[in-house]
């Protein structure tokens, strides 16, 4: 008899212990989610805190996340329905996530668009509805530590730079570089998915053709991927990329400790993802931005780019109008206002918003133009739309980077990098199963 | 000397080298287990990777082991610190261990010391869970966990303990089969006239448990509480899928994360990794005099 | 004990039914259906046994996965298991001759069982295992030339299997007790029959510890066969799938990918090639397993 009461009791507890601990959801609290590393998380708190003192009627619950793990969370939590109000998203995730289905039509919020670029939300917009409010634009960038060129004595144009501008060039200073020092190269290692990038811009500068037609189907021929694959091989005779990835393993690039210690001479990185490697990096390195070499010099192409990530609101928003109004204020205060945006700076890359680049032009004391990520924005911007100019486009697929999908590619590439796959037999694999999965996934 | 006299020498160090064979096995063996340990605890002191095979540091730094429980570098303002998720962790550790050290001991005293219909069939369903893989649990449970009615109760919830609430739940209905085995084992090795003794005495079932036979079973109580610890506390996969939000990351969760911030040094991982494997260590060492021999045996035989 | 009333045990029993109902029937049968279904968006169709296909088939990207998986679990447990055995009864077979300072050897080959496991120690096995790291800086000092663990498919797997073995320390200790329970008559008996030590150990000792030999190699079994923490953290399934083992397979594709059917199918195959070995393993131990009573 005492344990059944026992029993009950503790089980009369534990509902009132759970009671009390679920949070009330009301419309004046805002969730928002995002991932980040420290620096983007010190500044987004300083930015939410700034909002809630100017609009203290408004609440703001931040959910910060480190990357690793963020999207399955994102996936657990959109079928559960717990997720944020606002959250970070990838673009492609819009496609794979079942957009329409768990994210709100941003048009529906009133955010004033007009000042983004026309095709801005084109590839954020599906069945008429814009599932996402792009944050910023990102393209491949080489960007490399001048001092481990400095130090082995590159120079091109009789000493007039360091830097080199040709495919040629980097080649000559891979050469140079490595046989000063065996343990040093040019660029060093670089995973599947710079790789692969890497190749189909080489491709697309000779080409002129996007990886992915508009058919949805692989655009190039196997003799010509092969003639992407022998170039990899190229550079990794040549002192740009180590001879091997089986001889480096660490696949978190900032903090490889070869990096750190600058053997490595350059890395190959979206723009707004630069921040991370030069964090690491002592104070004798000199990172600077690169662009992307050519073919030839005074060439501009080769150059994809994307919408980096972008906010993007839960479906539950859309039930109530109050809480469209507090979501709406906050989002335009994250991205507009002059506060909040010169505290949050470059970190998420640089805004397509012209407002939004006015003020960061405008901050005082922040330079934010002459930071590694405004540059390389720069030159991804003038280099995409040169290539529109020639007829030439190349935005990144939305199923270019889906999970399932990219190990289509991926995975031939990491074994060719091993040398567990020739040049031939790598391209052959990709080939064989590209068109097949991507309509497979596509289809849903 | 004389044949015997010789051959008896002979002999003699025959026997010494295979003394001393013994030990060289057993030293290298706890050498080559004990080094990694011992590296690592080098490396915490060392500044940048350690990159030879001596444990000594090259470049001795202390500030490993300073920031070591302060926030680890991906957190922020709000610093998630090691200890908060050491707290985390022990939300879902303590209610592990306690609820399911009880409910397995109650379940086997049931079986061993009672009569009723149906023991056969309850005794074989323990033995036949207790083979039973726990992957294929996993997925429905999850599902179930996450139905939106049901989540609602723990996702997010801040009340103590209750935030990992899937992660201990199962304990309470002494779903560990293996910690039955042991105490039904153990259970068997107590004869029954202290029972006896007691019921002349008035006692009833539950004082009996708890007055007579529990200082008995104290050996085997402590270690099936042991394990149930290591296990909970070492738990991966269990915090990886069901704890997705930052302020709420347990040990399991956080420290494969300390390499990737640029705030971090070599020495700051190793540190902190240590740091979190020390409570491991200190209950390990304060409950092994009564675990180290004797669960194995009395559990084994028979 | 003879008035008591009848509805004590079941009172006790209580918690049990409840975990057994709620926490395993009910999940075996679910994980079932579940791999009967399939999701689209918030949509689930009954589709009989399509996952199942599905996993089998080679020529799909799951079914290429899902075998690969398999077979890389097959080598894990059958290089692991048999090692784990070998080295922890050899090592308490060592221990069991009176060892000056015993309980600190018993303790130091326990330690890595207890910290192994724990996430930290395995993330810093990676640095360990690392192209620099420990093991290979080791081996420069004894002259050979370095082992890419990471970069290479076997390097890989070997290091997985390292760190299981690295853990037999609760295994030996399980030998150490039985050992301790054969009876030195028969070793005596053995010693003035002639036999020396070796052949003492082969016939007297093993056939005795035959049970916990059953015992220990089952458990074994069903653990490896679930092996997630080393390839998850140290390996990551790589290189190029080599170390993907199943169970990180059906996490990749239940947790990460939200498929929880297929998922649910692939736990199921799993489930059913533990429970044949297990009985295999017991139906084989006739042969070969002595018991004492």
């Amino acid at each position: 008899m005492k344990k059944i009461l026992t029993l009950a009791i503790s089980l009369t507890f534990l509902l009132v212990l759970v009671a009390c601990g679920t949070q009330g959801d009301d419309d004046n609290t805002i969730s928002f989610a995002w991932w980040g590393t420290s620096d983007r998380n010190i500044a987004t708190y300083q930015a939410i805190d700034l909002f809630e003192e100017k609009y203290p009627e408004y609440k703001v619950v931040g959910e910060q996340s480190p990357w690793n793990g963020y999207q399955q969370a994102l996936n657990n939590k959109l079928n559960r329905g717990t997720e944020a109000d606002v959250f970070q998203v990838n673009y492609n995730w819009i496609y794979s996530m079942y957009g329409e289905d768990y994210f709100m039509d941003i048009n529906d919020l009133g955010l004033d668009l007009s000042k983004y670029p026309a095709d801005e939300h084109k590839p954020l917009t599906v069945n008429g509805k814009i599932l996402g409010l792009s944050v910023s634009e990102t393209g491949y960038i080489f960007y490399l530590n001048q001092k481990v060129y400095e130090d082995a004595g590159v120079s091109f144009d009789d000493g007039a730079r360091i830097i080199p501008e040709t495919w040629e060039e980097l080649m000559t200073a891979g050469q140079i570089i490595n046989q000063n020092d065996p343990t040093k190269y040019a660029i060093g290692r670089l995973d599947s998915q710079q790789i692969a990038i890497l190749m189909f811009s080489y491709l697309a500068q000779i080409y002129g053709k996007n990886v992915i037609n508009d058919n949805n189907q692989f655009n190039f021929t196997q003799q010509e991927l092969v003639e992407g694959f022998n170039f990899i091989t190229d550079l990794r005779s040549t002192g740009v990329l180590i001879p091997s990835n089986a001889i480096d393993t660490h696949i978190d690039g900032p903090t490889n400790p070869n990096w750190t210690s600058q053997k490595y001479g350059g890395v190959l990185q979206w723009n707004t993802a630069i921040s991370e490697y030069q964090n690491t990096l002592p104070s004798t390195a000199n990172l600077v931005m690169a662009g992307m070499f050519q073919q030839e010099a005074g060439q501009t192409l080769g150059m994809y780019k994307k919408v980096s990530m972008a906010y993007a609101v839960s479906k539950r928003v859309e039930q109530s109008d109050a809480k469209k109004e507090a979501v709406k204020t906050f989002i335009e205060f994250m991205t507009t206002d002059p506060e909040a945006v010169a505290i949050l700076g470059v970190d998420r890359g640089v805004s397509s918003n012209s407002d939004t680049q006015a003020i960061l032009k405008a901050a005082e004391g922040k330079n934010f133009e002459s930071s590694l990520e405004w540059q390389g924005h720069e030159v991804v911007q003038m280099m995409y739309n040169y290539q529109i100019t020639q007829n030439i486009h190349l935005y990144i697929h939305p199923y270019y980077e889906h999970n399932t999908f990219r190990a289509i590619y991926e995975a031939p590439i990491e074994s060719f990098l091993l040398n567990n796959k020739n040049a031939n037999e790598a391209a052959i694999a990709i080939i064989n199963l590209f068109n097949t999965e991507l309509s497979r996934i596509m289809e849903g | 000397m004389t044949d015997v006299q010789l051959r008896l020498k002979s002999h003699k160090t025959k026997k010494r080298i295979k003394e001393g064979f013994k030990y060289v096995i057993i030293i290298f063996a706890a050498f080559v287990m004990l080094y990694p340990l011992l590296w690592i605890l080098g490396a915490s002191f060392n500044e940048g990777a350690n990159e030879s095979f001596f444990f000594w540091p090259h470049d001795f730094t202390l500030i490993g082991w300073k920031e070591a429980l302060s926030a680890p570098g991906w957190g922020s303002a709000e610093g998630y610190s090691l200890l908060r998720a050491l707290w985390n962790t022990l939300q879902y550790v303590l209610p592990h261990v306690i609820f399911g050290t009880l409910s397995t001991l109650i379940t086997a005293y049931v079986i061993t010391r009672m009569h009723f219909k149906g023991k056969k069939l309850v005794f074989a369903l323990v033995i036949g869970t207790l083979l039973m893989p726990n992957t294929i649990f996993r997925i429905p449970m999850y599902a179930f966990w996450t139905t939106p009615g049901i989540s609602e109760l723990w996702d997010g919830n801040t009340t103590p303990f209750m935030g990992y609430l899937p992660l201990w739940a199962g304990s309470l209905f002494a779903v560990n089969s293996f910690s039955i085995f042991m105490f039904i084992q153990f259970f068997r090795t107590i004869p029954r006239d202290l029972d006896e003794a007691a019921y002349m005495d008035g006692a009833n079932k539950l004082q009996v448990l708890w007055y007579v036979l529990l200082p008995v079973l104290k050996p085997i109580v402590i270690t099936v509480a042991l394990l149930l610890f290591i296990a909970s506390f070492n738990d991966y996969q269990g915090p990886l899928i069901y704890v997705t939000s930052a302020p709420f990351f347990p040990l399991s969760r956080v420290l494969p994360m300390l390499g990737l911030d640029s705030t971090n040094t070599y020495a700051h991982v190793y540190a902190r990794s240590i740091v979190s494997v020390s409570i491991l260590i200190i209950v390990f060492f304060a409950a092994q005099r009564y675990f180290v021999g004797n669960d194995a045996d009395s559990a084994i035989k028979g | 004990m003879v008035g008591e009333k009848k509805w004590v045990p079941y009172a006790f029993l209580v918690p049990w039914i409840i975990g057994f109902l709620l926490f395993k029937l009910y999940p075996f049968i679910s994980s079932f259906v579940m791999s009967l279904y399939e999701k689209r968006g918030r949509v689930s169709t009954y589709v009989g046994l399509k996952n199942f296909q599905m996993i089998f088939d080679t020529s799909t990207y799951l079914g290429s996965e899902f075998m690969n998986s398999l077979k890389v679990t097959f080598v894990y447990v059958f290089i692991t298991v048999p090692l784990i055995l070998i080295v922890s009864l050899l090592i308490a077979y060592v221990l069991a001759l009176k060892i000056k300072g015993v309980g600190f050897f018993r303790t130091s080959f326990y330690m890595p069982t207890v910290l192994g496991a724990n996430v930290a120690i395995i993330v810093l096995w990676r640095y360990i295992f690392e192209y620099n790291g420990l093991i290979n800086q080791g081996l420069k000092l004894l002259g050979i030339s370095p082992i890419s663990f990471l970069g290479t498919a076997s390097g890989a797997m070997a290091s997985i299997v390292l760190l299981r073995v690295w853990q037999f320390g609760s295994t030996m200790l399980i030998f150490l007790n039985a050992l301790k329970n054969v009876p030195e008559s028969l070793y005596e008996a053995a010693t003035i029959d002639g036999a020396g030590k070796w052949r003492q150990f082969l016939s007297v000792t093993v056939p005795m510890i035959t049970p916990i030999i059953l015992f220990n190699g089952v458990m074994r079994l069903v653990e490896t066969f679930q092996v997630f923490n080393g390839p998850m953290l140290i390996t990551n399934g790589g290189p190029e799938r080599s170390t993907n083992v199943l169970n990180k397979l059906i996490y990749d594709i239940a947790f990460q990918g939200g498929d929880l059917n297929v998922g649910s199918a692939m736990s199921w195959v799993l489930f059913v090639v533990i429970m044949i070995f297990t009985i295999l393993i017991f139906r084989s131990s006739k042969y070969w397993v002595h018991y004492q009573d």
